[in-house]
C-alpha cells in the first residue's frame, strides 16, 4: 500500500492509482491483443521494399519480400540478375521463408501469453521474443543480401561491369544502370509498433507495480 | 531511479530501431528536373524568337508549330487515325495532331517485321481463310475504307473491320493486340469497297463496285451484261462479341449492275436505312480496242445516276422470313423482290458521283456528282414522304421505283470543282474534298443547326490542299457522336511538296484545323510506304490496348492459351515419326531453348515457339536462314511454323529483335545430317 506523508506526494499517489485500472486483467489483455494483431498483421505487408529504375524501364521494377516470399517483378529481375550471375530468388532464406509463418504465430502466441502475466520477469521474458524478431528479420536480410551479392558466378556475362556488391538495405545504390533505391516495408513497421506497444505495457505494468509495493519512491 | 540492464538494454535497442526507421528514406523519387524556372524561358523565348526570325516564319505557323509538336516523352495525342495503306494491304495508325505514325498493322499484305505471311502458320491459315482459288495465294491486298465498330451509334475502339477492293475480302483488326484476326472472302462478289458497321455492329455491310455474274466465278459474255451481271450489297453477319464474321449467318442484295459505289449508314432518325452512290447507270462495259468507248466515257453519257435508297431492316425481315434464293452458298434477296417489297427505291443524282455521307443526326444525305460542283442533300423526312405517297418519277427497267428528285432534294449547294465526299464535325458544317480544285469547301448545313446569321446551305470557306484530294477524315464523322477539331486531308499526289527521291512520289496527308471559322493547314505528312485512301479517327482515350499478352504461351488468333504454348523447363525435341520433329522452344533474354536442333534430310519440322518473357517490349524474333523463316514473337505469344529440311547442311538462326546487350548472341544451329546412307558411303 502506498504510505505517504508528504501532502504533495500524497496527491500523485492519488494521481497514481487512477492509473491502476490499467492493471486490470480485461485491459492487459486487450491490449495485448491489439499490439499482437498489429504485429501478426505483418504477415500480409512487404516487410522490406526496392525499386530498380533504368532508362529502358522508366516505369521501374520493384520488390516486396514478405516474411515468406517475394512478389513484384521477381521474374524480370531474375532474368537480369542472371547477367550478373546472382542466384535466383527462389534459391534464397528457403529456411527462413519455410519456419517464418510458425515463427511468427509462436512469438505472437508468446505475446499475448505475456498479458497473462502478474510479474514483470515474466512478462518481460514473453515480450523480448516479439522485440528481437524484426531485429533478426532485418539481420537475416541482410546476411542475405549480402550473400547473393558475394556469391556472383564468376563467369557470368556482366563479370567485368558488375563486381561482388551488397544490395542496400536502407537506402540508395547504384548497379550497373540500375538506380536502386530500397525502404523498409509496413511489415517491418507493424513489427516493430507491436513490439514497442508491449514493451511499453510491460514497463508501465512493471513501474505500477512498483510504486504499488514501495519498492519505487515517486 | 534504479532499473535493472536487461530494460536498459531493451529500451536502447528499441531507441536505435525506431532512429532506423525515422531516418529509412521512402522510395526516393526519380531525380527530377523540375519545371525551368522564369529566367530560363525568358532565355528560350529569346532564342526562339531568333529562330522564327531565321527562318522567316508566318505567326500561322508558328502556332500550327505549337499545336502540333510532340513534347519528347509526353505522349499528348488526342486521336488515333486509322489510315488505309491502299494496296500496300495494311493500316497505318498516326497521332493527331502531331502526325506521327505510330505503327503499321499488316493485313492483307505480307509485313517481315511483324512476322506476318512470313513463316508462320498462324498468319499464313488466317490469309487462306480468305483465297479465292484455294490453291493460289494472294499475297497482297488493296484495302481502302477502315471502319471502327460502334456501339450505340459511337465508336467503342473494339475492333477495326476492312475491305478488299481487289479481293472481294473482308479482315478483323482485334484492337487489344491491334492483330489481324481473319480474313473473309466475301461471297458473289468480285470486289469489297465501301462499308460501314450498323449502329450497334450487329451487321458489316459492304458494296460490290464491280457488277459480275452470278454466282461469281461463272462465265457470262459483256454483251449479257444487263441480263446477267449483278451488283450485291453484302450483310456481313458480325459477332462483336468474338470480333468474328459469320459468313453462315450472312446474307445479300442482289443489285442493278450500276456499279454500287461507297455506302453510308443511315443513323438515329435514319436507321434502318442505308445509301450507296453509284455510277454507270449507262451499264457500258468499255472495249478500247473493239471499237467502243472506254469506261470512262462510256459511264459518263447520262446527266444522272442513281442513289441508292435501301430499306435494310426490311430486307433482313425478308431474308428471315425465307424469300430468299440461294446463290453460291448465301442467301440472296432477289432484285426483284427489293423492287417489289419496297426495300430498294432510287433517287436521280448529277453524274457520276463517288461517295454518299449521311448526317450525324441522320436526316441529310449528301451526295455529289463529281463532274458538277454542287454537293445535293437530300432530306430523310422527304424521302419518307416520296415513299409514303408513292411519289414516282417513273420505275426502272430493272422494276425500282425512282423518286422524284425535287421531292427529296433539301438543297443544292455550290461548292467548287470535283466535289467527292463530304465529312462532319458536329458543329453544323459539312467538308466537302473537291479533287480538281484540290481544295475543301466548308459549307453550312441547315435544319436546327443553323448558326444565328448565318445563312444555312451556303459555302463558308475554301482551303487549298496539295494535291488532289480523295477522301478527307474527321473524327467519328460517320457516327452519331462527330468529335470535330481537326480534319485529315489524304492527298493523291505531292508533286512539288518534297524534293523528288525517284519518280514514285510520296502521298500527302494534311492536318487541317477546323476548331475555328477559317480551316488552316497543320502538318504536312508524306506518305511513303503505302497508298493512303480513307481513314477513320477516334479519340485516342478510347483504345484500350494490351501492354503485353496476359498469360505466357498466349495464341492471338484466339486470344487464348496455345496448347502449344510452354514455360521454361518444358521445352523439348520430340521426334514424332521418321520424319516428323515437333519441337517447343522458349526464348528469354537472350536464349533459345533448345538452341540446337539435330535433324536429318527429309524430315518435317513443326516448330512452336514461345516468348516467355513478361517485360513490356520484350519482343523477340527468329530467322532461320535458307528456310524462308522469319517469326516475330511478342512477349508471351507462341507462334507456329512448319517446313520441310530438304538439303543436309548447317543452318545458323537468330533473334532479329536487338532485345538486350547479348542480343547478338541469342542465336541457334539447326544442324541437317545427310541421309543415312549416303553416311555409309563415306
Amino acid at each position: 500500500m502506498l504510505q505517504t506523508t508528504n501532502p504533495e506526494v500524497h496527491a500523485r499517489s492519488k494521481g497514481l492509482a487512477r492509473h491502476r485500472w490499467l492493471l486490470r486483467p480485461a485491459v492487459r489483455i486487450g491490449f495485448a491483443l491489439f499490439a499482437v494483431g498489429l504485429f501478426a498483421a505483418s504477415y500480409a505487408c512487404p516487410v522490406w521494399v526496392t525499386r530498380f529504375v533504368a532508362p529502358q524501364y522508366p516505369y521501374g521494377l520493384h520488390l516486396e519480400v514478405y516474411l515468406d516470399g517475394v512478389t513484384g517483378d521477381t521474374g524480370e529481375v531474375d532474368l537480369l540478375n542472371h547477367y550478373v550471375g546472382m542466384r535466383p530468388m527462389e534459391r534464397m532464406a528457403t529456411f527462413e521463408r519455410s519456419i517464418a509463418l510458425g515463427s511468427l504465430v509462436f512469438v505472437c502466441a508468446l505475446g499475448v501469453l505475456a498479458a497473462g502475466f502478474q510479474k514483470s520477469f515474466w512478462q518481460v521474458l514473453l515480450v523480448l521474443p516479439l522485440v528481437l524478431f524484426p531485429m533478426g528479420m532485418l539481420l537475416d536480410l541482410y546476411a542475405w543480401l549480402w550473400y547473393a551479392g558475394h556469391s556472383l558466378d564468376p563467369h557470368s556475362a556482366l563479370n567485368m561491369t558488375v563486381r561482388p556488391f551488397t544490395p542496400i538495405l536502407i537506402g540508395d545504390q547504384r548497379v550497373a544502370n540500375f538506380d536502386v533505391s530500397s525502404t523498409l516495408g509496413l511489415g517491418t513497421y507493424l513489427q516493430v509498433a507491436g513490439a514497442l506497444l508491449l514493451w511499453s505495457a510491460a514497463m508501465v505494468g512493471r513501474r505500477l507495480r512498483r510504486i504499488e509495493n514501495g519498492e519505487l519512491e515517486i | 531511479m534504479k532499473g535493472n540492464w536487461l530494460t536498459w538494454l531493451v529500451w536502447g535497442a528499441l531507441g536505435v530501431l525506431v532512429l532506423v526507421l525515422a531516418f529509412a528514406p521512402r522510395a526516393s523519387q526519380a531525380p527530377g528536373g523540375g519545371a525551368p524556372g522564369a529566367p530560363a524561358v525568358a532565355a528560350a523565348t529569346g532564342q526562339a524568337g531568333a529562330i522564327i526570325q531565321n527562318r522567316g516564319l508566318s505567326p500561322e505557323e508558328v502556332e500550327a508549330a505549337l499545336r502540333t509538336y510532340p513534347r519528347p516523352g509526353k505522349f499528348d495525342d488526342e486521336f488515333f487515325a486509322f489510315l488505309s495503306g491502299g494496296h500496300a494491304g495494311n493500316v497505318l495508325v498516326v497521332g493527331l495532331p502531331s502526325m506521327r505514325i505510330l505503327k503499321t498493322i499488316p493485313v492483307y499484305s505480307a509485313d517481315s517485321w511483324q512476322g506476318w505471311q512470313t513463316g508462320s502458320d498462324e498468319s499464313k491459315e488466317i490469309v487462306q481463310e480468305g483465297y479465292f482459288f484455294k490453291d493460289l495465294p494472294l499475297t497482297w491486298g488493296d484495302l481502302h475504307h477502315p471502319k471502327l465498330s460502334v456501339t450505340d451509334g459511337e465508336y467503342d475502339g473494339k475492333w477495326l473491320l476492312a475491305a478488299d477492293k481487289a479481293g472481294g475480302r473482308l479482315a478483323v483488326v482485334d484492337l487489344r493486340d491491334f492483330k489481324t484476326k481473319q480474313i473473309v472472302k466475301t461471297p458473289n462478289t468480285a470486289s469489297d469497297h465501301g462499308n460501314f458497321f450498323t449502329p450497334n455492329s450487329e451487321y458489316f455491310v459492304t458494296s460490290t463496285f464491280f457488277p459480275a455474274p452470278q454466282p461469281y466465278g461463272t462465265y457470262e459474255p459483256l454483251d449479257k451484261y444487263e441480263e446477267k451481271y449483278r451488283g450485291m450489297i453484302t450483310f456481313h453477319a458480325f459477332d462483336a462479341t468474338a470480333g468474328r464474321i459469320r459468313l453462315e449467318d450472312s446474307w445479300q442484295i442482289e443489285l442493278p449492275p450500276y456499279f454500287q459505289d461507297l455506302i453510308s449508314a443511315g443513323k438515329k432518325d435514319s436507321v434502318g436505312w442505308m445509301f450507296t452512290n453509284s455510277l454507270n447507270t449507262e451499264m457500258a462495259t468499255g472495249g478500247t480496242l473493239e471499237g467502243k468507248p472506254a469506261m470512262e466515257i462510256g459511264a459518263s453519257k447520262n446527266e444522272m445516276d442513281f442513289v441508292h435508297v435501301l430499306n435494310w431492316k426490311k430486307a433482313e425481315e425478308l431474308v428471315k422470313a425465307g424469300k430468299t434464293e440461294l446463290i453460291g452458298g448465301t442467301r440472296v434477296l432477289r432484285l426483284a423482290t427489293a423492287a417489289a417489297e419496297g426495300v430498294l427505291y432510287f433517287i436521280p443524282v448529277s453524274k457520276s458521283p463517288h461517295g454518299v455521307d449521311v448526317t450525324p443526326d441522320g436526316k441529310y444525305i449528301c451526295c455529289s456528282g463529281k463532274l458538277d460542283p454542287h454537293v445535293t442533300v437530300y432530306s430523310f423526312e422527304k424521302i419518307q414522304k416520296a415513299i409514303a405517297s408513292k411519289d414516282f418519277e417513273k420505275t426502272d427497267k430493272f422494276g425500282v421505283p425512282i423518286l422524284k428528285y425535287d421531292s427529296c432534294r433539301e438543297a443544292y449547294v455550290e461548292l467548287g470543282l470535283g466535289p467527292l465526299h463530304t465529312e462532319f464535325d458536329g458543329q453544323g458544317y459539312g467538308y466537302t474534298s473537291l479533287f480538281l480544285d484540290s481544295a475543301i469547301a466548308k459549307w453550312s448545313l441547315g435544319g436546327q443547326r443553323t448558326k444565328p446569321g448565318e445563312e444555312p446551305w451556303k459555302l463558308q470557306d475554301k482551303l487549298s490542299v496539295h494535291y488532289n484530294i480523295g477522301h478527307l477524315s474527321a473524327p467519328g464523322s460517320d457516327t452519331v457522336r462527330p468529335y470535330g477539331k481537326y480534319l485529315l486531308s489524304l492527298n493523291k499526289w505531292s508533286v512539288d511538296r518534297y524534293p523528288a527521291l525517284g519518280p514514285l512520289h510520296p502521298q500527302n496527308l494534311e492536318l487541317v484545323d477546323i476548331s475555328g471559322d477559317k480551316m488552316k493547314i497543320l502538318y504536312e505528312l508524306p506518305i511513303g510506304m503505302a497508298e493512303p485512301h480513307a481513314a477513320s479517327i477516334i479519340p485516342a482515350e478510347k483504345i484500350k490496348a494490351w501492354k503485353t499478352y496476359p498469360e505466357v504461351g498466349f495464341d492471338p488468333r484466339t486470344m487464348k492459351k496455345s496448347p502449344f504454348g510452354i514455360n521454361i523447363g518444358q521445352e523439348r525435341v520430340v521426334r514424332e515419326d521418321e520424319h516428323l520433329v515437333r519441337v517447343f522452344m522458349t526464348q528469354v533474354r537472350s536464349q533459345f531453348r533448345p538452341d540446337i536442333l539435330r535433324l536429318k534430310e527429309g524430315d518435317h519440322v513443326i516448330l512452336h515457339v514461345t516468348n516467355v518473357e513478361r517485360a513490356r517490349d520484350a519482343t523477340h524474333g527468329l530467322a532461320l536462314h535458307g528456310h524462308n523463316v522469319n517469326l516475330s514473337i511478342d512477349p508471351g505469344q507462341t507462334v507456329t511454323v512448319e517446313f520441310d529440311v530438304k538439303h543436309q547442311g548447317v543452318y545458323p538462326w537468330y533473334c532479329t529483335e536487338f532485345c538486350s546487350a547479348l542480343h547478338m548472341e541469342m542465336t541457334g544451329w539447326m544442324l541437317v545430317e545427310p541421309k543415312e546412307k549416303e553416311v555409309g558411303l563415306k
